[in-house]
């Protein structure tokens, strides 16, 4: 089991608020002339769930949550929230709390006034304002900021006051595009907690995007891995890593080696071996291979396991892991992960040396082809 | 914009030099003591770069300056306010009157006319934007002579202006558009128009979409984002048009002293007058002196109320 699967917080772990309302999404297509950014989306968020649209670069995860704001409008399909439809409502009819990449923070206002803009925009009485307001901040533990200007905060505190100011008035959906690219990495993994957090607090139905696996992985209930216009899989972080659908999941979530494998008799083969999986795929094209589910392997391992033996090219020290290459012949180069502990790094062998390494079927996975 | 580099590059040297021990403390007084000597190398070698501009502005801005300066407080050869006392009289009270009038309204229409225009080119693709860029600029690119005398053509008794709008049937007799105040606000406004209109654009073309979208996504319709967030965020383009146009407008002369038919008499007419017809350079400098003194005050003043290098970031 991997450490991240274990502790990614449980779908539903707090109750959802009153406010709580489901998205679908439905035969969702959008056209720039020729390219299709989005290509017949179908996708059901529940009520209260956080949801992560994740993809490379240019595979219209943005597209779609312009679609959810409603700065695109769709060429064909349907989306409704809580049940009402929203494909032509305008975007500041919609209600939703929006959190943007540069943080688009007023810089003619401070702190306070930024927070509060949304609740003047829907006149209520100015004692409500101000709590509102004051709540907001000290659920973001910046209240002591109100009366900052904008330019004299940190990313962090921009990012967070940029939170505030959209779940302030209480929208009926959070939606973030990639809020914390802009921030170093240290930040961003405190930032990831601490979003996370918030949605629990809320229980606000929130889609999120972001091209960083790693943080999908970390604050999503479920993650939609989307793959050139087109839904690749939705599943939870840790399905989505130990069952990927196709060869494009499974390069793209976590380090993963891919080895080519033939249909046979027995099952599929790499390099005519018969391949142990607890999970046979029919249409497998590739065997995926996470380099820390790979160990040394020992006498009586081959009943459970498939065996690697190859040529040991380099060790590279990173810190909590090593890195090892093994070439395994037939131009297949396959990487192994393994923890610094005291005890592993006495027997990892020198490069140059041959070794065994050993897959337990249970970890086989084979995956077919990316879908064309 | 940027802050001083030689800030950020001194202080993790000088604390390097402030964390010494003491045994060490002399050998870190000798390395502070060089560290301040290169700096002020640096900065003299920077001061003697500038120094070829400093000398000509100094020659071709400061030097004339004062000689008219000198010149307004001169009268037949000795020291006199009288140039300036003459300017309390009533006759160049109106002359003062007008000019500001008709600069403050031809700045007016043309922030009215501009804002519309430079906010769709900064909404606009930048290629189709440059492009219209071009046709706002082509006049500029044109002698203010012949475009003077084009529109005293157009705008005569008889010209193409009245000709259409009789032809359309919206007026029975020719309207008077020229050698007059209507004639001279519409040659100054068609002249300073590109003033207003690239200072206003970059401006506008700096403001943050993704702030508009902000406030879309916060529930601000439209015309509520555009007051809201647009318009604020705009007012140092506003500033900076409004400013560079009210000024080049206080010291116009060729369009009004000929499309206002004498009707219209401004700063810089008075001045040309003083100069060339009655030789008078003492109230000639005089005028000139205020008009400078206004300008800068104008400038002052816009300072005390924006970051002047903000208003002129955008240019």
């Amino acid at each position: 089991m991997t450490p991240l699967a274990a502790t990614a917080p449980a779908p539903a772990a707090t109750a959802p608020a009153p406010r709580a309302e489901p998205i679908a999404i439905t035969g969702v297509t959008k056209t720039y002339g020729l390219f299709h950014a989005l290509e017949d989306v179908n996708l059901e968020i529940g009520a209260g769930e956080f949801l992560t649209l994740l993809g490379p670069s240019g595979s219209g995860k943005t597209t779609l949550l312009m679609v959810l704001a409603g700065f695109t409008r769709p060429s064909r399909g349907r989306l409704t929230v809580g049940g009402t439809d929203m494909t032509r409502v305008a975007p500041h009819k919609r209600d939703f709390g929006m959190v943007f990449q540069n943080y688009a923070l007023f810089p003619h206002m401070n702190v306070a006034a930024n927070v509060a803009y949304p609740l003047k925009l829907r006149r209520l009485p100015r004692a409500q304002v101000e709590a509102q307001v004051r709540r907001a901040l000290d659920l973001v533990q910046l209240s002591h900021l109100a009366d900052r200007n904008i330019s004299a905060l940190s990313g962090g505190q921009k990012q967070r006051i940029a939170l505030a100011r959209a779940v302030v008035f209480e929208p009926r959906v959070l939606l973030m595009d990639e809020p914390l690219s802009a921030l170093d990495k240290n930040l961003r993994e405190r930032m990831q907690i601490e979003i996370r957090a918030l949605h629990d607090k809320l229980g606000i139905t929130t889609v999120y995007v972001t091209h960083d696996q790693r943080e999908a992985l970390t604050m999503s209930d479920r993650i939609v891995v989307i793959d050139r216009g087109r839904v690749s899989q939705v599943d939870t972080p840790r399905a989505l890593y130990e069952r990927p659908a196709n060869a494009f999941v499974a390069d793209f979530i976590g380090e993963s080696t891919l080895l080519p494998v033939t249909p046979g008799p027995g099952g599929h083969a790499f390099e005519g071996t018969p391949l142990k999986t607890s999970r046979p795929v029919a249409d497998a094209a590739f065997l995926v291979i996470r380099p820390e589910k790979l160990e040394f392997a020992e006498p009586g391992m081959e009943a459970e396991h498939n065996l690697f033996t190859g040529l040991l090219k380099s060790v590279i020290y990173q810190g909590e892991t090593l890195l090892a290459q093994v070439d395994i012949g037939a131009d297949q180069v396959i990487m192994l992960r393994r923890t610094t502990r005291r005890e592993i790094l006495a027997r990892m062998p020198e490069p140059g040396q041959r070794i065994t390494l050993a897959l337990h079927a249970d970890d086989t996975i084979l995956v077919p082809e990316r879908p064309a | 914009m940027t802050a001083a580099p030689d800030t950020t590059t001194r202080l993790p040297r000088a604390r390097e030099a402030e964390g010494d021990t003491q045994a060490r403390a002399r050998e870190g007084d000798t390395q502070a003591r060089r560290i301040r000597r290169e700096e002020l190398r640096d900065r003299l070698s920077l001061a003697a770069l500038s120094l070829p501009a400093l000398l000509l502005v100094g020659v071709l801005v400061f030097l004339p300056v004062g000689w008219l300066f000198g010149l307004s407080l001169v009268s037949e050869g000795q020291f006199s306010f009288i140039h300036y006392q003459r300017l309390l009289e009533p006759a160049y009270r109106n002359i003062f009157s007008m000019t500001f009038e008709i600069s403050f309204l031809v700045t007016a229409l043309a922030l009215l006319l501009g804002y519309p225009l430079s906010y769709l080119l900064s909404q606009m693709p930048p290629r189709a934007a440059a492009l219209l860029m071009i046709l706002v600029m082509l006049p500029f690119w044109t002698s203010i002579l012949v475009r003077t005398y084009a529109w005293m053509v157009l705008l005569q008794r008889r010209g193409l202006v009245n000709g259409w709008l009789i032809d359309l049937g919206l007026i029975d007799t020719p309207l008077r558009l020229v050698n007059n105040y209507t004639g001279t606000v519409i040659g100054m406004l068609h002249v300073m128009l590109p003033f207003m209109v690239l200072p206003l654009f970059s401006s506008l073309r700096a403001v943050d979409v993704s702030l508009m979208r902000a406030a879309s996504s916060l529930g601000a319709g439209p015309v509520k984002a555009f007051w809201t967030v647009f318009f604020p965020l705009s007012l140092p383009g506003v500033m900076a048009g409004s400013l560079l146009v009210f000024v080049l407008c206080l010291g116009f002369y060729v369009t009004p002293a000929l499309l206002g038919g004498g009707k219209v008499i401004m700063v810089s007419m008075k001045i040309q007058q003083n100069a060339a017809m009655y030789f008078d350079w003492g109230a000639a400098s005089a005028l000139g002196v205020v008009l400078l003194g206004v300008t800068v005050a104008l400038f002052w003043l816009l300072g005390r109320v924006t970051r002047i290098e903000r208003v002129f970031g955008g240019l």
